[in-house]
């Protein structure tokens, strides 16, 4: 029985590889490093000082004896990643009661990379925030010798614990002697006080590539399982630990096999995704019409008239909505709605050009207007000439982007033909809940019915319905000992209680005040849990590369059955926010206001994007709430993965699979949840965001 | 197979509570592409099926192109309101060639686009009847950047061959021109009549697609 406990919750994380992984069709890395039993880079269970691809994402799956760990971990920079880890520490072969899940973090910088003669040499803190059950600290050198790769590091705290001695830093401060234990309270406090204190030790091992899928490995390890062989008897008999490592051809999985301290077996799975490269290319996306080049007719034939019937239908059957057009002098301005590409920018190109075939002769310039939701988000104006000029070039793109002018536009050119319209659909959901003690990772699976009744261009009701078909969120029995008011963590009896459910009935109105402004104004049942009214103006003018807005909302929690009923907690809440794109790798928002238990506080939040549509990101929130209140984890946090379909199909879509990893949630910090929030539904249409991928305006 | 589709599967599922941009389509849309991976129809090989008195009946300019490495063919047809070079043609299948008097400048609808390679020193070569010159081939990444990829190319003049494009026969200059970089190399073939007319050629695309086999027919 014990063993199917653990089977089941292995099989739980074999459907996150699945996910990640969806059978081969994602690329996968070719030649990279190998992942340890800590799911990052290494041999074993030591280190090594190699990175993964840039922005390359691993799932890890580890175990022996018990102990059971699941990583994700993002290679942020070149020579930067970051881990999260969700572990089980409990001897269920045994029998042993003493169970234990564990969240950890690592960061690892390579502080310069190999050279011919100089191995590489990265620096390390695993497990650098809460109860440290596996902190350590390392420098750690690899240098590649042949097909042998080498390595060679000093640890300290799990790496120092097998013949440790004497910390060599102690020559500069007698202060790290002794390494202090952590007093972590409710733990999620990075603690730094410990970092490379107490004994010292040497680590190292040897990994050689017997083919391009094998790679065997030997390593000599500075970690002597204190915690585990004092809480559960393991046994450590050797500090040699060997085994092999298999790489699938895709290079997306990697299977590991050990043999730990002389006694136990070791097994790994790892899922590796590297959102640069793809399985297909620039994509399977038709060809586009290409630029209509022969302004310059014989003689006798007449110069080329402006045929709308044409355009509209042609923009249909490449995926655009045309909202409308309007000729002004030698200017053509265009407005479509995007419906099947993710990147803004080839939805501009693609009409660009097909606006260069159907338009008359005498227009010199297309100004195409992306719209959504019926608002005009971004004016892109092109010349004809430049259109010609670049469309077969070898320019850098950035070039082309010069002779682009981006402009604000405030609104439509004509009213949408429709006076209202009327859509349904009903359709699979996933839903998903982490890190319960009792069961790590519940999942729900159901039936959606969504509905949007349209009756002016501004404004629409929607409500969706939700029924489960098949989980096990229903079943959640810990009760909720949070001493704040119960904002989100009595979120069992909603899953309980609210199936069938209303997850939202809302009344929307959308607008544009002026060219650079947004409003949004929402009322109802605004979420599963809340329902009140919401407003939202978000300042973003498209040549700039941050905006700010701010979004005010009185609510009141909904009974549990998620029916009208609403329950006696009401509060207000809202916030400033600043949204900031550096325009390269990273973009941030941070928030500031007040959180549904009514505790004033800061979210900060980062992403590093990629210019095909990936984002990983984490984000904290820090409020008046000490964290003794707060309870377990001190404070909100959490991390985003967001994977473009495009990218895992290699077919034209604009969706985005987005997957939000809250590490802790509880009542503190929490936000409240509106659909169509301003600055996700005109992000993908501002100049900087645009600029990432420009190149793409071409395919 | 089954992992696969349980994989997608999943995706579709979570597709769900991802974000869309537009109301109704996009997932509809997604499925399609997807299912349309499995039930692709097999490949029709034109030259066996295309006949002489088909391609005079159809009296428009018409290009056979091959893929041999993707085991891709089909009949390109050119686009109207083309008068001035370099000329687009378009597949059946959605995908297209853009040629500057014969020689290869873009494709698109390809897995492996080429963005763009510059025509201009191979065509001055041939109308010299040979020579050396510098190539540059313009391809997008996986991450939607610009990836800048030059050769050092020489043209040579091979052999007088009397090539057969369905049935008819054409005196031309086979000229062969090899390119290479510190990377890699390749080499194309151009079959040139009196009039500099390329009738049928082997161009590099790029390493994932391979060579692309052009005739033209009419």
């Amino acid at each position: 029985m014990k063993f199917l406990r653990l089977a089941r919750r292995f099989s739980q994380g074999l459907v996150l590889i699945f996910m990640l992984d969806t059978g081969g069709v994602v690329a996968g890395v070719a030649n990279g490093p190998t992942h340890g039993l800590y799911g990052t880079p290494g041999l074993i269970d030591m280190p090594t000082s190699e990175n993964a691809p840039d922005a390359s994402v691993a799932f890890s799956l580890s175990g022996f004896n018990g102990q059971i760990r699941s990583t994700l971990t993002f290679q942020i920079l070149p020579g930067l990643s970051g881990s999260f880890r969700y572990s089980t520490l409990y001897n269920e072969w045994t029998g042993d009661a003493r169970q234990h899940w564990d969240r950890s973090f690592d960061l690892r910088y390579q502080v310069r990379p190999e050279t011919r003669l100089m191995p590489a040499i990265s620096l390390g803190v695993q497990d650098f925030i809460g109860t440290g059950v596996f902190s350590g600290e390392y420098v750690v050198g690899t240098k590649t010798m042949g097909p042998l790769k080498a390595s060679v590091g000093l640890g300290w705290g799990r790496y120092g614990s097998h013949n440790g001695f004497k910390n060599p830093l102690s020559g500069v401060s007698s202060k790290f002697d002794t390494r202090p234990a952590r007093e972590v309270g409710v733990g999620g406090e990075v603690e730094a006080n410990g970092w490379f204190r107490g004994d010292a030790a040497v680590f190292g091992g040897l990994s050689w590539p017997v083919n391009d899928q094998l790679t065997a490995k030997l390593e000599y390890s500075s970690d002597a399982y204190t915690h585990e062989t004092q809480t559960y008897g393991h046994v450590v008999k050797t500090p040699w630990n060997y085994g092999a490592t298999y790489v699938a051809k895709s290079g997306t999985r990697s299977y590991g096999l050990y043999w730990l301290g002389g006694s136990k077996l070791a097994f790994s799975v790892s899922v590796i995704a590297d959102p640069k490269k793809t399985s297909n290319g620039s994509g399977w996306d038709l060809a586009p019409l290409p630029v209509r080049r022969d302004l310059s007719r014989p003689l006798g034939l007449p110069p080329a008239q402006t045929d709308v019937r044409t355009l509209y239908t042609v923009l249909k059957a490449d995926g655009f909505n045309p909202v409308g057009h309007e000729i002004t002098g030698t200017t053509a301005r265009l407005q479509i709605e995007n419906l099947r590409y993710r990147s803004s920018s080839q939805a501009v190109g693609r009409a660009a050009r097909i606006a260069s075939r159907y338009f008359g002769d005498e227009i010199t310039i297309f100004a195409i207007d992306l719209v959504e939701k019926n608002l005009p988000l971004t004016s892109v104006e092109i010349s004809r000439e430049s259109l010609v000029a670049y469309e077969f070039n070898l320019a850098p793109a950035k070039e082309f982007m010069d002779q682009v002018a981006f402009r604000d536009v405030k609104s439509l050119v004509s009213a949408p033909e429709e006076k209202s319209s009327f859509y349904w659909r009903i359709r699979p959901y996933f839903d998903y809940g982490l890190f319960d003690p009792d069961q790590p990772v519940r999942f729900e699976f159901g039936v959606a019915l969504e509905s949007e009744y349209v009756f002016s261009p501004s404004s629409f009701v929607e409500f969706g319905i939700h029924k489960q078909v098949i989980g096990n969120l229903d079943s959640i029995e810990r009760d909720s000992d949070s001493v704040l008011p119960h904002v989100r963590s009595d979120h069992k009896h909603y899953h309980k209680q609210g199936d069938p459910g209303l997850e939202y009935l809302t009344l929307n109105y959308l607008t544009k005040p002026h060219a650079t402004g947004y409003v949004r104004l929402t009322g109802g049942y605004l979420e599963k849990m809340y329902a009140g009214v919401s407003a939202e103006y978000l300042w973003q003018p498209t040549n700039q590369n941050w905006g700010l807005g701010i979004e005010l909302n009185k609510v009141r929690q909904r009974d549990f059955d998620m029916r009208f009923g609403l329950r006696p907690y009401d509060v207000f809440t809202g916030h400033v926010s600043a949204y900031y794109d550096f325009g390269g790798r990273f973009e941030g928002q941070l928030d500031i206001g007040q959180y549904l238990a009514g505790d004033k506080g800061v979210t900060l939040s980062v992403n590093r994007v990629t210019s095909n549509g990936w984002r990983f990101g984490a984000w904290a929130t820090l409020t008046d709430v000490p964290f003794e209140t707060f309870g377990e984890g001190s404070f909100d946090k959490g991390l985003r993965v967001d994977i473009p379909l495009d990218w895992i199909l290699g077919k034209p879509s604009p969706l985005v699979m987005q997957t939000p990893i809250q590490i802790i949630g509880r009542d503190g910090g929490a936000r409240l949840h509106v659909n169509h929030r301003l600055y996700p539904l005109i992000q993908h249409a501002q100049r900087v965001d645009m600029g990432r991928e420009w190149a793409r305006f071409w395919r | 197979m089954i992992r696969r589709l349980i994989g997608v599967g999943l995706i579709m599922i979570s597709v769900g509570c991802s974000s869309a941009k537009d109301r109704d389509t996009a997932l509809s849309e997604t499925v399609k592409a997807f299912v349309s991976q499995f039930k692709t129809p097999a490949p029709v090989d034109p030259r066996q099926v295309l006949t002489r008195a088909a391609i005079d009946a159809a009296n428009i300019p018409l290009l056979l192109a091959e893929i041999p490495k993707i085991q891709s063919a089909g009949t390109l047809a050119l686009l109207p309101g083309q008068r001035q070079q370099p000329d687009t043609w378009f597949g059946a299948d959605g995908a297209s060639f853009t040629l500057h008097k014969g020689v290869v400048v873009a494709t698109r609808g390809l897995p492996f686009d080429l963005m763009f390679a510059d025509s201009v020193p191979t065509i001055e070569a041939l109308e010299k009847g040979g020579g050396r010159y510098d190539r540059t081939y313009k391809y997008l990444t996986g991450d939607n950047r610009d990836q800048i990829v030059t050769y050092q190319c020489r043209l040579q003049f091979q052999s007088v061959e009397t090539v057969t494009i369905f049935e008819i026969r054409i005196e031309t200059k086979r000229f062969s021109e090899t390119c290479f970089n510190p990377d890699q190399s390749f080499t194309n073939i151009y079959w040139v009549d009196h009039a500099q007319v390329v009738h049928k050629s082997q161009q590099f695309l790029n390493f994932s697609l391979g060579y692309a086999l052009t005739e033209k027919l009419l």
